[in-house]
């Protein structure tokens, strides 16, 4: 198994695509990163210029510091490894198994001492260990980032919410792995089932959340739909208590979507998303177990699929399509 | 005996502390007081929540058409408030049960729910109460139910093909 | 020309014999019917919530609030995010494997061996692709007319009808422009999937990465939300959101679509001749890229190397 897993990661460093496109994504998130520190640094600046000058004028009642949310500079990660991010696994999972069989190699190494499940386990490991290092390098990178450019005060919470927020973005990717890994154990067609992977991902990262979107009525209006009728609070209130089928309806459409349980407990843990500032890393965690477990249960259900379906598979030796 | 000049002085002395009394008691008269029952609350999205706003009219007028203000988050619901207004004596206290509606939509988040007391235009003092909207928990056992379903399927599927 | 032809129309009847292009077809119009549903029944919401406002007000006898302005042809504007989602997948679908595809089965030298002049070749196939990109676009155009008078109970007028031909044949071109970037990589790759991936990755950085760069680069004015009681920020545009924008066709097709089906208060009523004039330099800068990226096919297939 070791040597499998071993393998899995050297053929990902020899493998063009997969390094043009997590180079791309180290790219844009290190921009991304610089781009939110400079400007919670540029916020620092002028707190520090208005406290100095205040100083100089004879000041002693001075302002509190605003709450400048350093963390908020990651918002634009949680995007690009919602698409980026989840596209780098499903290349790593349709390669993992695509290749072997082009090879042949996949009768040759099942002749060996391993049993099929651990064949697909030490596959699995291989590639999440490589979306781990990934993880890991822009969690580093991110924080590298924070410290030297923005010099926002951070404390040992909002490195924690970013470790955790890491370790989300890890189980994000995987999810996309192992549903790629499922997708070609399942496909004899190793062209067909890419394609079929990509089709699969745009519904449920981008069709259902903007389905879910579109439904919002105050997403149509600038402002919000009821400001824009000059509602007050009560008169909107009767309003919507018409509407929560409606509701219930649209929640229930983005709640089927992986990308929008990321995303809301990513906004959450990087303070995006107002009413967690008093939380620690592991609270938030504990109130967004559902958006947790709508990441990690497909992931773990569509593993022992894969378990089932390769089990089954007696043809592993054809590989059709061609690659 | 009091002089006729001392007369005067003590005369517009009581008539000052009596004009004083009135002033006086007629500005330390309203006074209302919100309390809750409840310190924090905990509702699942989806479904209704209840708060019992305790109001004291602690003035010495009456005070009439008291009715419950609570800065809602968006999308949430007053969905009944049991009584819409009260008139209250002095030193009298009344409740309110008041059922809000938390939307289906509403994700697991925690916010504060501002509570006062009005009446005409005098207002009490704000209380806040901590809300916390939790997902609910049927959904985790239904997931775990799926998890536990697969494993235990897939260890029988593994047994009855024999070869792994 | 006879070449041509042929290779148009075997593309043309290839394309549906393709399990995942026609998947991906599915997919798209059962999208653009939902959109027009999700269009008609959230501006029938508006509409109902706008009616028991009418009812409260004239029961606690306040001031009516003027009716929201809902232009008919808005509740098709969902069609331009679905054109940039999935139109363009699709078109990549198309075309990652048009070439590569006879260059591995054999037909290609196959065909070389014919009378047919190489730049036929890449004109066949992107005819044979508009064939099908256009036909599909056309059922979308009837779904949708016919779905518009099923929900509004209105059959648009000539103008309306007008205005979503017009935004079709731009969508026509703006997934052309895909399908001729996929079939440009093709001619350039011996992997198909190394293709489709890299065009994945184009798809990306067109349709998300560059406009989430220009919108991080608005200024923010503020308005006040008096319902959520929070002040909420309406973007604007500065000269470094617009100069950004315009490194993504995508940016530029959703604001051309956005006119085209009245998602624009400042666009929804003025005619078409003056609407195409304000929007002429997007439209050309849409199909630039189509007629680049044949230049260029046709000057690869010209290399002995294509084999």
């Amino acid at each position: 198994m070791y040597a499998i897993v071993r393998k899995e990661i050297r053929d990902a460093f020899k493998n063009r695509l997969y390094l043009l496109i997590a180079a791309m994504l180290m790219v844009l998130v290190i921009i991304s990163v610089i781009l939110g520190a400079l400007q919670v640094k540029a916020n620092v600046d002028a707190y520090n210029q208005s406290i100095e000058f205040l100083k100089s004028i004879g000041k002693t009642d001075l302002p509190e510091a605003p709450n400048l949310n350093p963390l908020a500079a990651l918002k634009s990660y949680v995007n690009y490894i919602g698409i980026l991010g989840a596209l780098i696994a499903i290349v790593q999972g349709n390669l993992a198994i695509a290749k072997d069989k082009r090879t042949g190699t996949t009768p040759l190494i099942l002749t060996r001492h391993i049993y099929r499940d651990q064949y697909l386990s030490a596959k699995l490991i291989g590639n999440m260990a490589l979306l781990l290092l990934l993880s890991v390098s822009i969690f580093v990178v991110t924080l590298l980032s924070m410290l030297l450019i923005s010099r926002a005060p951070i404390t040992w919470d909002d490195i924690a919410r970013m470790g955790v927020f890491s370790i989300l973005s890890f189980l994000y990717m995987s999810l996309f792995l192992i549903l790629s890994l499922f997708m070609a154990v399942l496909s004899r067609n190793t062209k067909r089932v890419l394609l079929l992977t990509v089709v699969i991902w745009l519904v449920i990262s981008f069709i259902l959340p903007q389905i879910g979107d579109t439904m919002d009525l105050d997403n149509q209006l600038p402002g919000g739909f009821f400001s824009s009728m000059g509602m007050n609070k009560e008169e909107s209130q009767k309003i919507l208590d018409q509407f929560s089928m409606y509701e219930t309806i649209r929640d229930g459409i983005e709640e089927m979507s992986p990308t929008k349980h990321y995303e809301r407990a990513s906004f959450a843990l990087l303070n995006v998303k107002s009413g967690f500032e008093s939380n620690t890393a592991l609270e938030i965690s504990a109130i967004k177990w559902f958006d947790i477990a709508g990441i990690l249960a497909p992931g773990i259900l569509l593993w022992l699929g894969a378990f089932m379906v390769f089990l089954k598979r007696e043809d592993i030796n054809e590989v059709q399509g061609g690659y | 005996m009091i002089g006729r000049k001392h007369m005067a002085w003590f005369l517009a002395a009581i008539l000052g502390i009596i004009l004083f009394g009135a002033f006086s008691f007629s500005t330390a008269d309203s006074s209302l007081t919100v309390t809750s029952t409840e310190k924090t609350l905990k509702v699942v999205n989806g479904q209704t929540t209840t708060l019992h706003i305790g109001v004291t009219n602690d003035g010495s007028t009456e005070l009439k058409d008291i009715s419950v203000q609570i800065d809602l988050p968006y999308k949430w619901i007053i969905q009944s408030m049991d009584p819409g207004t009260v008139s209250l004596l002095p030193g009298e206290s009344s409740e309110f049960t008041v059922v809000l509606l938390v939307p289906a939509s509403e994700n697991a988040s925690t916010h504060t729910l501002n509570v006062s007391c009005t009446s005409g235009e005098l207002t009490s003092d704000i209380i806040n109460i901590p809300v916390a909207v939790v997902t609910n928990p049927m959904f985790g056992y239904a997931i775990l139910g799926c998890i536990v379903l697969m494993i235990a399927g897939t260890a029988i599927y593994f047994r009855r093909n024999v070869r792994r | 020309m006879t070449g041509m032809k042929n290779i148009a129309g075997k593309e043309f009847r290839s394309s549906f014999r393709n399990m995942e292009f026609l998947l991906i077809v599915g997919v798209f119009l059962i999208m653009s019917i939902v959109s027009v549903y999700i269009g008609s029944t959230t501006k029938n919401a508006e509409l109902k919530a706008y009616e028991d406002i009418v009812a409260t007000a004239t029961a606690a006898g306040t001031e009516i609030p003027a009716a929201p302005v809902i232009y008919p042809l808005a509740i098709l504007k969902n069609l331009v995010e679905y054109i940039v989602m999935i139109g363009s997948v699709l078109a990549i679908f198309l075309g990652f494997d048009a070439f590569n595809g006879e260059r591995r089965g054999g037909t290609l030298r196959l065909m070389l061996t014919k009378p047919v002049r190489r730049s036929s070749i890449i004109l066949g196939k992107l005819s044979g692709a508009g064939l099908v990109v256009g036909l599909l676009l056309a059922a979308t155009l009837i779904f949708n007319i016919v779905l518009f008078d099923f929900y509004t109970g209105v059959f648009p007028n000539n103008a309306e009808i007008l205005r979503v031909v017009l935004f079709l044949l731009v969508a026509f071109v703006y997934m052309m422009d895909f399908y001729a970037g996929a079939l440009y990589v093709s001619t350039k790759t011996r992997e198909s999937s190394y293709g489709f991936l890299l065009m994945m990755v184009v798809w990306i950085f067109i349709s998300f990465v560059i406009p989430q760069v220009a919108e991080s680069q608005k200024s923010y004015a503020y308005a006040i939300n008096n319902i959520a009681g929070t002040v909420t920020q309406v973007p604007e545009e500065t000269v470094l959101s617009n100069a950004i924008g315009w490194l993504s066709p995508a940016v530029q097709f959703k604001s051309v679509g956005n006119d085209l089906l009245q998602a624009v208060d400042e666009t929804a009523t003025i005619g078409i001749g003056r609407l195409l004039a304000a929007d002429l330099i997007k439209i050309l800068y849409l199909i630039f890229p189509s007629v680049l990226l044949t230049i260029l096919s046709a000057r690869e297939v010209k290399k002995e190397a294509i084999l």
